[in-house]
């Protein structure tokens, strides 16, 4: 196989583990607790800013990058700050939205947020680099392997750790999905009303499932950063939140297993797939077909399978 | 327990008779404004413990939000609600259900996507593994409390007659099974006092019998019922006081017997 093959395929790897922990996440806040997460992408955004800027170190007088808080912290540090960052920042979006407004409502708002975020952080230049966003971020853990980041053998080892992190990630979310939390959680998604009246508290049990989707979203933004060494504001427009949202849908919204499957199908072979088609029309127009073939995908889901390939399961319990 | 200061009462309220048994629920002066509209204006009534209380009226009386302001899902515009001596008015429904107030809806409140025997566990109180915390911990952490409720959820099960259900989508049950569902959710609560608005809209009449029998069963194990009902029959049947509501007012209180001599009550029953 030649390296430009095996760099590809070990860079897919690296998606793959980024993309299952994304939706992982994604469907904790939506397809478990039914919170129309819009601004999803912002906690993926922010995890990447926090391991970029903690991995690059501080900014010096001859930085090409003006960024805000640098340091330079060993792997897995960054990503482990991330996750706290990821988590913070949704319970200050959880507060502002999940307290009073409705859900309809909170979806707008939600979506707001994102809006605003991207233009704070393209706008603000000295607090992530502005539109041109982070770069040249080092690689991590190549030199204590003695490895060059550029190597293919690097890349391989890099990915199997996002693997490695993807399935502890897994380990977290089936252990909230199968406890009494997560039969809660979907309770309180399919009926708010009946849960609070027999004496459910909807927002403390929504503000933790949010902090954790998150936290982990931002783990999710952090290993890719560090997969990729770079991060921009076009990374994270509104659009890849529904992406995610796409994958979750078609996969099996509050199914582990078929939200694996959406994220293959969608953020991973779908979007993929148009990489390898021959070009057509203007530049843009292959960008622009990813998106359209995406919502197309949804629709037929929701039309004809709305609970995805593989949906939700029913829980079964041991005979007494 | 009470968000705002709780003002003891005497556990019969206000409006007791010597000898009669205390009263669980005492409602004074209730209002409730919408916009210019006063659906419910200065009800006043009390349920007395261990009994069940009907409450009737014409469509628009105001019965539904009176229920939806003792369950704590409406805030009051004026008056107050003290349940078992303590006030609960303006309390969220989730510490008012945690008082011991658990209500049932007009349209039967189920959880579409869990299974029959889910929809009970989710009404056990104070279960382990319902935190974040405790479902980090890990399934050794919770197994044991779960298997308990599971247990008492399947007693209730057979009790209602529904075992054969227990692993079925509450959303493909039939609107009276939804109904004992409902109910059976509630007492896994191990309420105090029911609130039950309208349990026998429909039900197959088979299963209304079934239902009556149940609550019966319930108020001699002690459990107080406000029972919202527009069948008369039933509230006949089950209910030791009624009290009527017209125009957001309580307009009489007494037996079906003695309320069906009171012209005021026909009238606002022909009038609305």
């Amino acid at each position: 196989m030649s390296q430009a093959v095996q760099f590809y395929l070990s860079t897919l790897l690296a998606y793959i583990g980024v993309d299952f922990i994304a939706c992982w996440a994604l469907n904790l806040q939506f397809g478990v607790a039914g919170i129309l997460s819009f601004c999803f992408i912002i906690f993926q955004a922010a995890g990447a800013y926090t391991a970029a800027v903690l991995t690059l170190g501080p900014e010096t007088p001859t930085s090409f990058q003006q960024y805000f808080g640098g340091a330079h912290l060993p792997f897995p540090l960054p990503v482990l700050a991330a996750a706290v960052v990821g988590a913070l920042l949704a319970l200050v979006v959880g507060l502002i939205t999940l307290r009073r407004l409705r859900r309809d409502y909170q979806a707008i708002v939600m979506l707001v947020v994102s809006l605003i975020a991207t233009l704070v952080a393209t706008n603000a230049t000295g607090l992530v680099n502005g539109a041109n966003g982070l770069s040249l971020v080092p690689k991590p853990l190549s030199k204590g392997l003695g490895l060059s980041p550029y190597g293919t053998t690097y890349q391989w080892i890099f990915a199997l750790v996002v693997c490695g992190i993807a399935l502890v990630c897994y380990a977290v979310v089936h252990r909230i999905t199968s406890s009494p939390y997560g039969r809660v959680l979907r309770a309180l998604r399919d009926n708010e009303q009946a849960a609070v009246a027999v004496g459910k508290n909807p927002l403390a049990l929504r503000l933790g499932i949010y902090a954790v989707g998150g936290a982990l979203g931002a783990v999710s933004g952090a290993l890719l950063v560090e997969a990729i060494s770079a991060w921009s504001p076009s990374s994270w427009l509104y659009p890849e939140t529904f992406s995610y949202f796409a994958a979750v849908i078609i996969g099996g919204s509050g199914n582990d297993l078929g939200v694996a499957i959406g994220a293959l199908l969608v953020p991973v072979g779908f979007l993929e797939a148009v990489r390898f088609m021959p070009t057509i029309g203007g530049p843009q127009f292959l960008g622009a077909l990813e998106w359209i073939a995406v919502g197309l995908l949804l629709l037929v889901f929701l039309w004809f399978r709305p609970r995805g390939i593989v949906p939700e399961r029913r829980r079964k319990y041991p005979a007494s | 327990m009470s968000a705002v200061p709780a003002r003891e009462l005497a556990p019969d309220g206000p409006a007791s008779r010597p000898g009669a048994p205390p009263h669980l629920l005492v409602v004074e002066g209730l209002r409730r404004q919408f916009g210019g509209v006063r659906a419910v204006d200065a009800a006043t009534f009390s349920v007395a413990e261990g009994s069940i209380t009907g409450l009737i009226g014409p469509n628009g009386a105001g019965k539904s939000t009176t229920v939806s302001m003792v369950a704590g899902s409406l805030r009051p515009t004026a008056g107050r609600i003290v349940f078992g001596g303590v006030e609960t008015t303006g309390l969220p429904a989730y510490r008012v259900a945690r008082l011991g107030v658990v209500r049932t809806f007009q349209i039967a409140g189920v959880f579409e996507q869990l299974t029959a025997l889910e929809n009970l566990l989710i009404g056990a109180p104070n279960l382990r593994g319902e935190r974040l915390w405790d479902a980090l911990v890990g399934k050794w952490y919770w197994k044991r409390s779960d298997r308990e409720a599971v247990a008492r959820a399947r007693e209730l099960l057979v009790r209602f007659g529904l075992e054969e259900k227990e692993n079925d989508r509450a959303g493909t049950l039939s609107g009276g099974q939804r109904r004992l569902v409902e109910i059976m959710r509630a007492l896994m609560a191990h309420p105090r006092m029911l609130l039950l608005d309208e349990p026998t809209a429909g039900v197959a009449p088979s299963l209304v019998h079934l239902l009556q029998d149940m609550l019966e069963e319930l108020r001699d194990e002690g459990i107080t019922m406000l029972l919202v009902e527009h069948a008369l029959g039933v509230v006949e049947r089950l209910c030791d006081t009624v009290i009527v509501m017209a125009q957001g007012r309580t307009l009489a209180t007494g037996t079906m017997r003695e309320l069906r001599q009171r012209q005021d009550v026909l009238d606002a029953y022909l009038i609305g």
